[in-house]
């Protein structure tokens, strides 16, 4: 899913000083899932403001809602009179939702709460990691089903740096694995280390971000 | 129709007509309140004036939690119908208006319990075929309980709950699984032997200590060493299993061939059944004890290993070289094996063994109701302490299943639209009361196993857990932290 | 000290002790809302409680080692630390949540956290 963290009180403080009605919004999807942005987390922050608020002797309308997801058009007509009494949204969703948020309510301030990451998974609880960075040319087959792109810090296609040393990686030893060795040890598990002598090619980056906002059409599924 | 119950012993400190005014609910004035008379007459109102929820007012001396209890007995009130609040002879009227509100506020938010009565199954499968498993059948038996036994490999799936376990097994063949219902289960599956071709051991040089009599009966004379060290409390401190194993090994040695032989030890463990006579045989046999401080090293240098350790008793380092060392497997830190671990989703302790450092648990108790566990395989290594752990499962488990399994129904509840199956519940709960519904699509509560403590409903990023009778809005009420009395009042009263 | 502590307690130890202590004066101003578990009190919670107008949230949890529930004074530790954040976060003080670990019997040590909670809250006030 797509994990995010929520910015510095301060910077979201300074973010939502100008309005007096403010909307938080969280989402249910991703952000609940990595508790950054879901019901409970919005109830904390909007009680953090207005503690905030009380101190300053600022008297401001703090509502809070929070939908399935924010980056589909039909869950925001659940608040829809919550967005117009507000005159800016504070939006706990991830970057998508928050920017759609925007679209959905042309013309109303949404500001971002969250700072999103990266696809990722939870490797436990409380703890999620990175495995896709949406290159998309997915070639994770040649490399035993582990991303050379996400999990190797320089994204190298045709083996390991210098900077490989017991299985970690040099950029933070304590928290980085090093990608190849993970790649070595599952080709070797799979008994398909020889493959790696195979050459990867220079890979084609315009399939992803590089090559520009990205847009997906399903023929069969438009009405 | 909520009922406030004013003892007189409140008199000068809560007046009815006070009372009244702040709470806009009936106020039925009594004597002595705290007692079984006072209790009983509370119990007659109720009945006559079709009062559902109650609130006892009395002085600091009621006991509030037995007040509470016996008067939801008398007047078959539900749980959480009735509240008590104690005032000191200080405080004043505002404080009292508000604690009585915010009281009632909390009483109107509590829900109609059910309660519902399943029957367990009556089998009890023990998990473990040495001498644990064994004493827990014959436990089980002697109590008129049929039991399975099985080894902890041939269990592939465990699922359910405290009176219907299911569990899967590998067919004896090896081909293909079976399915049986269990109504307990008690996990006696031991701890995995050593590893003698990894540290600390060197094949032929440090051996496992329950290798050694097998190793030492196979050697020729010409082979046959001429000292050897048994080392025991290598990395944690042994159980009196350890130091008996050592003695017996030794003295199997010396009357194999004249051998000098070495135990260190950090401490003799001699309070069990013949053990001071052991230890007294071993030393008359002429087996030398050393007392260590700390860590011991093992050295497998040239032909035989160094031993090096501080003797607490010299006050110095002491180091031996022998032809042959044995290293104490109850002296290792070895966790219980982890995939039994996993598919009986308990917690462990700091050495992973299947019994969390809490202790409400001891000594065969585990976070899920219906999985008991017994001997080494909870650190229980020594003889007479596993066989005491199965007897004590034994009776556990029969006395689970020896009555219908009757659950009040006011577990924990997820909203399903809510939901977002982040799993966070079902990882959470101690006591794996939370499951994944895959057709609703949400995590649900097995009523069964819920202990209502409230954790999942804590934790849930989305807020999409309530547990009933403690829900946000009772917490918040009773905490002067409600909303107001208008919002309070169309939170929907159940 | 404005407004009162509200101390959230589990039923098994920290509800128990506060009985015991009864009639102590230490008691003016606490007022005790049950809870089956420390585990059950929530960060938002002991935020809206402040909101509100309390004074303080004192959370009373059992001995980790010791909880009826396993994990539960636990969690709660970890969730009063979110709240000590953000209450540090809006500059109104983070000496107004805080946990202590005691078994129903420790009533004098109980009776010293909830005096020393009520000191620092009142330095708090004082400094504000």
């Amino acid at each position: 899913m797509i994990t995010a963290v929520r910015k510095p009180f301060d910077e979201i403080r300074d973010l939502v000083k100008g309005y007096d009605r403010l909307l938080i919004l969280g989402c249910g999807t991703c952000v609940t899932v990595c508790m950054a942005g879901g019901e409970k987390e919005v109830g904390i922050l909007a009680s953090t403001l207005r503690l905030a608020d009380q101190k300053d002797g600022r008297s401001r309308e703090i509502t809070e809602a929070t939908i399935e997801r924010q980056c589909d058009r039909e869950f925001f007509d659940a608040v829809k009179e919550k967005m117009a009494a507000a005159d800016a949204v504070l939006s706990m969703a991830c970057g998508v939702g928050a920017q759609f948020c925007g679209e959905v309510f042309a013309g109303k301030a949404v500001l971002p709460a969250l700072n999103t990451k990266f696809y990722g998974t939870t490797e436990g609880p409380g703890v999620w990691s990175a495995r896709c960075s949406g290159c998309g040319t997915c070639v994770i087959a040649d490399f035993g089903g582990i991303c050379p792109v996400t999990r190797c810090s320089k994204s190298l296609l045709n083996g390991p740096c210098g900077g490989s040393s017991k299985g970690k990686c040099e950029v933070d030893p304590a928290n980085i694995e090093c990608g190849w060795q993970l790649i070595h040890d599952r080709m070797k598990l799979l008994g398909r280390l020889a493959d790696l002598e195979a050459v990867q090619p220079l890979k084609d980056w315009s399939t992803g971000r590089d090559g520009g906002p990205g847009r997906i059409v399903k023929e069969d599924a438009t009405l | 129709m909520t009922g406030i119950f004013l003892c007189s012993c409140l008199g000068e400190v809560c007046g009815r007509a006070e009372l009244e005014k702040a709470a806009g609910a009936r106020v039925f004035p009594g004597e002595r309140l705290c007692t079984p008379q006072g209790t009983a007459s509370m119990a007659v109102s109720i009945r006559e004036h079709g009062v559902d929820r109650a609130l006892v007012l009395g002085c600091a001396a009621a006991q509030v939690d037995a007040v509470c209890a016996s008067l939801r007995k008398a007047a078959c009130l539900g749980t959480g119908r009735v509240r008590a609040l104690r005032f000191a002879k200080r405080g004043n009227a505002e404080g009292r208006a508000a604690s009585v509100r915010a009281a009632l506020a909390a009483l109107d938010l509590v829900p109609e319990v059910r309660t519902r009565k399943t029957k367990p199954n009556r089998e009890v499968l023990v998990i473990g075929c040495g001498a644990t498993g064994r004493a827990a059948s014959e436990a089980l038996a002697s109590l008129g309980r049929t039991a399975l036994m099985t080894e902890a490999a041939s269990v592939t799936d465990i699922r359910g709950s405290a009176g219907r376990f299911t569990v899967r097994f590998r067919n004896v063949g090896g081909d293909g699984e079976n399915a049986r219902t269990f109504g307990a289960l008690i996990v006696a599956a031991g701890l995995p032997e050593p590893d003698a071709s990894r540290k600390p051991f060197v094949p032929g040089r440090i051996i496992p200590l329950a290798d050694l009599s097998d190793r030492l009966s196979g050697l020729s004379r010409r082979e046959f060493p001429a000292s050897l060290a048994v080392v025991l409390d290598m990395e944690i401190d042994e159980t009196r299993a350890g130091f008996e194993e050592a003695c017996r090994a030794c003295l199997d040695a010396k009357s194999l061939r004249p051998v000098e032989t070495w135990v260190f030890l950090h401490d003799a463990r001699v309070a069990g059944p013949g053990l001071e006579d052991l230890y007294d045989r071993a030393r008359e046999a002429g087996v030398q004890f050393v007392k260590y401080g700390g860590r011991i090293r093992l050295d497998a240098a040239g032909s035989g290993v160094k031993v090096r350790a501080r003797d607490t008793v010299l006050g110095e380092e002491v180091e031996i070289s022998c032809g042959l060392a044995a290293v104490s497997g109850y002296g290792l830190a070895t966790p219980a094996d982890a995939e039994l671990t996993a598919m009986l989703g308990i917690g462990t302790d700091a050495l992973g063994r299947l019994q969390e450092n809490n202790i409400r648990l001891l000594p065969e108790l585990t976070g899920r109701a219906g999985i008991f566990v017994a001997g080494a395989c909870r650190g229980a290594t020594y003889g007479p302490d596993a066989v005491r752990d199965a007897r004590n499962a034994a009776l556990s488990a029969h006395e689970l299943l020896s009555r219908p399994v009757e659950t009040e129904l006011s577990h924990a509840v997820v909203d399903g639209d809510k939901c977002a199956l982040c799993l966070t519940c079902v990882r959470l709960c101690p006591f794996r009361a939370m499951t994944v519904n895959a057709e609703k699509k949400q995590a649900e509560c097995v009523p069964e196993s819920c202990m209502h403590c409230g954790l999942c409903a804590g934790e849930c990023p989305n807020k999409a857990i309530t547990l009933p009778l403690w829900s946000d809005g009772i917490i918040l009420a009773l905490s002067g932290a409600a909303p107001d009395a208008a919002s309070v009042a169309k939170e929907k009263r159940p | 000290m404005k407004g009162g502590i509200v101390a959230l307690c589990c039923e098994n130890s920290g509800w128990k002790a506060l009985a015991s202590l009864g009639d102590d004066p230490v008691l003016d101003g606490v007022e005790a809302v049950r809870l089956p578990c420390s585990g059950k009190a929530e960060t938002g919670m002991m935020l809206k409680i402040l909101e509100k107008g309390a004074a303080g949230v004192l959370v009373l949890g059992c001995p980790k080692d010791d909880c009826t529930f396993l994990r539960g004074s636990a969690r709660a530790q970890k969730r009063v630390a979110v709240a000590r954040a953000a209450l540090k976060d809006a500059g109104v003080g983070e000496e107004r949540v805080r946990m202590e670990f005691i078994s129903s019997v420790d009533t004098p040590r109980l009776a010293e956290a909830i005096r020393a909670m009520k000191a620092a809250l009142e330095a708090h006030e004082g400094k504000a």
